[in-house]
């Protein structure tokens, strides 16, 4: 089919003052002219096709991958100007205010890739139009995560970063170079605020100490978790809403490998338990509902009202725990759990099986509740408290009023995990190794107000061909509203001076492991303002 | 160094998107950089690598049964030797482990995995610590149809004549046994640890 159509001489003008730089050609005004309609959609990567994009998110560059020695992608929508960009190489680099305004005016719509391309004989060709929806929602604008280097055993880099959605801005919040050489891991935030945020170090060549830092409203605390009752460095952590008290895990990980697996590397907890910070008395408590020494507990995260602390929690298959792996290590399955909670007065109500891995028949893990307190997603694998490393690790919600769940349509084949919810609960972005079964990249997938996650992608690049060659590991992503109020060497020159503050031991209730079982005793917790500050934001 | 150690395993898994990437990071290196290239193209053309000789000899000596066992230089080569028992190199590198950990009962068990090989006589080394298990344990070693040569026997009688004559004199022993220095009966003796008989 051949059709006339599309003249370009006067649009190259107007992509260039935009800012598209990127090939586009002012002079040479190709003049599509005559082309071929083809019956498919041009092959583009990353793949921005059918899925739902922020109104607030950087445009999304790609590659088309037609071959050819000219390419040109018109984007249009239903409102505003349509943005055109030229290129001889296939990479597509669209103008960041033409497009952003094209979304802004288009939230709710759709907004539309034409793809041409010109075939070495010299015809053009226009392939199938590739549709994205526009959400109404925008994305919180900052997104945290850890990159490291992809050998396990061999990092020489490691850094905490946050990105800048609405463009391609990534700056330092910590490095591994000047804390000593050592370990960051787990960023955990305060309902999607940069204000007050979790992180724990471990040292490395440099001995700077381990434990915990605290950081609220722009000052940075080192905690030393550790007592005699808990021995062990905090893991994974929850800020309860208020803010008044921190969750963590104690996690006796062990890590081993796989002779002949595409995954060759496996984890497990020979030993986990759970316990809770409280910053303002600098003690650490606990409870026998989250501290059982016959249980695995893990991955803590409260209800949105703070009147539920939600974990996973698998029965100790074996009593050697020197041999790693232990012989049952396949069978290990956790169960999803939740206990309430009452801060006022630091009680602690029944314990609840939420959903059960004998139920399921698959281990359940990462816990993580919309702001909303409607949906929860958890991931779900053959075994194991560490869906990174299982290929088998899918991504299920659960409609929390009705208990009901089901596999998120966001999956691949291949490994997904550490999800966020937006503070508006609209969007969730998670790790996926789906690309090659290796790299960590961040995927984004809007959820709808039924629960329904739409196709995902991944986090954009300015350079097209940016994940070609990017090996790094990116980890954790986490999304905040605001931008970190500290970083860089405002951490750093925390961690290497001073001592790391112990935590009181007049600890209120013992550990979980060698101390009584007993709750903590009322009134541990501070006072909190009146009108929790934490309810649901619906 | 790392990332070709990793776009290898992953040619060799067969893990072709994730060498790719790999190969792709290495593009630009000035010392790996031609050799990702080339890569890359063989990959093109070949993306199971089935052509490439190196990939194929690699891909034989791979472990294929899953393990999960620790860790462990003798676990790794027990795996490799069980994958393939024609391994010459993990053979080798798991008795150098066992000699140099001083382990003779297990270095005398793993002679009769010497006929999986084409070697013409037993390794020295390996002779020299089956003659001090036999004296320590006054045992005698099945060989397999093998034999100690006559030079290492004679060898053997020769350092525990002169350590016999030094028995209450270790330094002077360690002295007068100088000429045995690139012995296993002398790293037995006087190397790390040493001093057993």
């Amino acid at each position: 089919v051949k059709t006339r159509l599309l003249h370009v001489g006067l649009f190259s003008a107007a992509a260039l003052l935009a800012g598209g730089l990127a090939y586009v050609l002012l002079q040479e005004t190709p003049g599509i002219g005559e082309y071929e309609l083809m019956g498919r959609s041009a092959h583009i990567r990353p793949d921005y096709s059918d899925t739902v994009l922020p109104p607030n998110i950087a445009p999304t560059n790609f590659r088309v991958e037609e071959g050819g020695t000219r390419c040109a992608v018109v984007i249009r929508s239903e409102k505003g100007a349509e943005v055109r960009v030229f290129s001889k190489s296939g990479d597509i680099r669209i103008p960041w205010k033409p497009w952003r305004d094209l979304l802004e005016a288009n939230r709710g719509g759709q907004v539309v890739f034409d793809v041409y391309v010109k075939g070495s004989e010299g015809h053009w060709q226009r392939f199938a139009p590739i549709t994205n929806t526009v959400a109404p929602e925008e994305i919180d604008p900052f997104l945290v995560y850890r990159l490291i280097d992809p050998a396990y055993n061999l990092f020489f880099r490691m850094g905490l970063y946050e990105r800048d959605l609405g463009s391609y801005s990534e700056s330092v919040v910590l490095r591994s170079e000047s804390t000593g050489g050592g370990c960051m891991n787990c960023h955990t935030f305060l309902n999607n605020s940069g204000d007050r945020m979790v992180l724990h170090i471990r040292e490395g060549p440099t001995p700077y100490g381990s434990g915990m830092l605290l950081m609220q409203r722009g000052t940075v605390q080192k905690v030393d978790t550790r007592t005699k009752f808990s021995p062990g460095l905090a893991g994974f952590t929850a800020w309860h809403p208020s803010g008044r008290l921190v969750v963590f895990s104690l996690n006796n990980v062990r890590q081993f490998f796989h002779a002949a697996r595409a995954e060759t590397r496996d984890v497990v907890d020979m030993d986990s338990d759970l316990a809770i910070y409280l910053p303002v008395s600098n003690t650490v408590i606990s409870t026998s509902a989250i501290s059982d020494p016959s249980r695995l507990e893990t991955w803590p995260t409260w209800s949105p009202d703070g009147r539920y602390l939600y974990f996973c929690s698998a029965p100790t298959l074996w009593t050697d725990r020197e041999k790693v792996p232990p012989e049952r290590y396949r069978d290990v399955r956790y169960d999803l759990m939740r206990v309430g909670y009452e801060i006022s007065s630091n009680t602690w109500g029944p314990l609840e099986t939420v959903l059960s891995a004998a139920k399921t028949g698959w281990s359940i893990t990462q816990p993580r509740i919309s702001p909303d307190g409607r949906f929860l997603v958890f991931c779900m694998s053959e075994y194991s408290t560490f869906p990174s490393f299982q290929p088998s690790s899918d991504l299920y919600l659960m409609e929390l009023g009705s208990g009901r769940y089901e596999r998120m349509a966001c999956n691949s084949d291949r490994s997904e995990s550490w999800h966020s919810w937006s503070s508006n609960s609209r969007w969730l972005v998670f790790s996926s190794k789906r690309d090659d079964g290796q790299s960590i990249r961040a995927y984004f997938s809007y959820i709808d107000a039924n629960g329904v996650a739409h196709k995902p992608f991944v986090l954009p690049q300015e350079d097209p061909a940016f994940y070609d060659s990017f090996v790094d590991l990116c980890q954790l992503p986490e999304l905040i509203r605001e931008r970190l109020p500290v970083r860089g060497e405002g951490i750093a020159e925390v961690i290497r001076s001073g001592k790391w503050e112990k935590v009181d031991l007049a600890v209120t209730s013992a550990s979980p492991r060698t101390a009584p079982r007993a709750p903590a005793p009322p009134g541990t917790a501070p006072p909190g303002p009146a009108g929790e500050p934490w309810q649901p934001r619906h | 160094m790392v990332l070709r150690r990793l776009a290898m395993i992953n040619i060799v898994k067969e893990q072709v998107p994730a060498a790719r990437g790999y190969l792709l990071a290495l593009d630009k290196d000035l010392v790996y950089g031609r050799w990702a290239r080339e890569c890359l193209s063989r990959l093109s053309a070949d993306p199971r690598s089935a052509g490439d000789e190196e990939v194929r000899r690699i891909r034989s000596l791979m472990p294929v049964k899953d393990d999960v066992r620790a860790v462990s230089v003798e676990v790794l080569l027990e795996q490799c030797l069980e994958a393939n028992k024609r391994n010459r190199m993990a053979f080798e590198y798991l008795m150098g482990y066992l000699l140099l950990n001083r382990r003779l009962e297990e270095v005398v068990r793993n002679i009769a995995r010497l006929s999986d090989f084409d070697y013409a006589r037993i390794p020295r080394s390996y002779e020299e610590a089956i003659l001090i298990y036999q004296v320590a344990t006054r045992s005698q070693v099945d060989l397999h149809g093998r034999s100690i040569s006559p030079q290492t026997l004679e060898r053997f009688r020769g350092f525990y004549q002169i350590l016999n004559s030094y028995l209450d004199n270790p330094a002077g022993a360690r002295q007068a046994l100088k000429d045995y220095g690139d012995t296993y009966f002398y790293y037995w003796m006087f190397g790390p640890g040493g001093g057993r008989t």
